[in-house]
């Protein structure tokens, strides 16, 4: 380092347990393995998990299954980041929950990540005014946790959804409200690893090519889905490859990456999405370099998570080799930051 | 259909019962749901498709009529157990082949889908078409 050079706080890599889905189906599989192995191929420090994933009986977790995480947390140097929670507010036939009833769904699940060391958490919302104050009522009972709504395609930091809380968190001014920007929001192409499963499956190249087309258009989802089905008919779609084009088009946002400045100031935690690493390690469709400069100058120093979903898509590839691919590329992006900031 | 869908109904899901047989059923959704998840049940067995008053569904070492299942809301049916789909079928015959068609769909009740004043949750359905024979 140079006398003109100056470190900067960066922030640290990590990994959801979520990466791995397919591998924890694999014969021999338990939570300590895992989280073991996380630790000896160096994809932390930060460690999340999905509760209702990775936990059985979540959230009621006994004494033992806490101090076991702890410990190995503790022995391995991962670091809890963290807990992706669910708000089931569908969980009775024919009704929604009330927010009464879903800030009681919640208290529970924020206790045991808060016993287990998590600083933050995340779910969906009711977006009141009402339920967000309740909600930080439970998180300043559970040490100050933060809570990150996760912003994921297809939102974006303009969809009206994240307007109404973003509003919503500055009328309510607490420390505690945040955001998770997870990277689907902000591709500038179709997961070509989604294309060739979809081909795999019988999907003629005429329809993937429309779909990319569609995908692709300067237009609104309403009308991207207006043309889907107005042509895809006629390329032979049948109901069940209009359901999975409809995905491709949902799961997968158009976001410009530097927009996502606009909410840096209220990100608590980050969601590494990638669906592939290419031969030259990149991630053929999300700019990694453009949202982790957008980290970095907004001085965020939380964790970045990498989370693997090509698994909805594919088992021919492993999580693992998957997830130590991308920290490798993340690394390097971030490594370009750790002088002149 | 993903990955986590052919495991729905694996090689050695079928066995032959006392009265019928019963098929191990495992998830294709990524994490553990209530009972009130199991939406759809459509299954048929050499083309014959089965009565849902002869279904039960055994989780947690507890035995649940499909009835039972929407008020379900806190058994939890853990992502990595299968539950087992008993099928009341007089004259089974263990010793032979048997094709089954299993329409299933789980109620996701995080995502919820449909117009704002009408929101339901995403039914995530998997099919699967196999022939098995009884373990």
């Amino acid at each position: 380092m140079t006398a003109n050079e100056t470190t900067v706080a960066l922030p640290k890599l990590g990994t959801t347990l979520f990466s791995f889905t397919l591998e924890m189906r694999q014969p021999g599989y338990t939570l300590n393995g895992m989280i073991g192995k996380v630790a000896e191929l160096g994809l932390g420090p930060g460690l999340e998990m999905v509760g209702f994933q990775s936990l059985r009986g979540y959230p009621r977790v006994s004494g033992e299954v806490v101090s076991s995480f702890r410990d190995q947390c503790e022995r391995t140097g991962l670091e809890p980041s963290a807990m992706s929670m669910n708000l089931d507010l569908g969980i009775h036939r024919g009704r929604l929950m009330d927010e009464d009833e879903a800030l009681d769904y919640l208290e529970p699940q924020i206790a045991t990540s808060h016993a287990m060391g998590f600083p933050v958490c995340k779910s969906s919302v009711i977006p009141t005014r009402s339920f967000l104050e309740g909600l930080v009522r439970i998180l300043e009972k559970n040490g100050d946790m933060k809570f990150g709504f996760e912003v994921h395609s297809p939102m974006a930091v303009d969809s009206p959804e994240i307007l109404t809380l973003r509003e919503l968190y500055e009328a309510i001014g607490s420390p505690l409200l945040g955001f998770t920007p997870d990277f689907s929001s902000s591709m500038h192409s179709v997961p070509p690893s989604l294309i060739a499963a979809h081909r795999e499956s019988g999907m003629s190249p005429e329809l993937t090519q429309l779909a990319i087309e569609v995908w692709n258009s300067d237009t609104t989802m309403p009308q991207k889905f207006e043309r889907f089905a107005a042509e895809a008919p006629a390329l032979g779609a049948t109901p069940a490859d209009m359901g999975k084009l409809q995905m491709l088009l949902t799961m997968h946002g158009r976001q410009d990456p530097r927009r996502w400045s606009e909410i840096i100031d209220r990100v608590v935690h980050v969601h590494a999405k990638f669906y592939g690493i290419d031969e030259n390690g990149e991630e053929p469709s999300i700019d990694n370099a453009t949202i982790v400069g957008v980290l970095v100058d907004g001085g965020y120093t939380g964790y970045i998570s990498s989370e693997w979903e090509g698994h909805a898509y594919t088992d021919a590839v492993s999580g693992w080799d998957m997830v130590a691919a991308q920290h490798k590329l993340l690394r390097g992006l971030l490594s370009e930051r750790t002088v002149n900031g | 259909m993903g990955p986590m869908d052919k495991d729905v109904v694996r090689a050695d899901a079928l066995h032959a019962t006392g009265d019928g047989f019963s098929l191990d059923i495992r998830s294709h959704w990524y994490r553990s749901l209530p009972l009130t998840s199991l939406a759809v049940l459509d299954l048929a067995v050499d083309g014959e498709k089965v009565r849902q008053d002869d279904m039960t569904i055994v989780v947690n070492g507890k035995s649940f009529t499909v009835p039972q299942l929407a008020d379900g809301y806190d058994e939890w049916w853990y992502v990595l157990d299968p539950f087992e789909l008993r099928v009341r079928k007089p004259g089974f015959d263990p010793g032979a082949p048997h094709h089954i068609e299993f329409g299933f769909g789980l109620s996701i009740p995080y995502i919820l889908v449909g117009p704002p004043d009408a929101r339901q949750p995403l039914l995530a359905a998997s099919h699967t078409s196999r022939t098995l024979a009884c373990q």
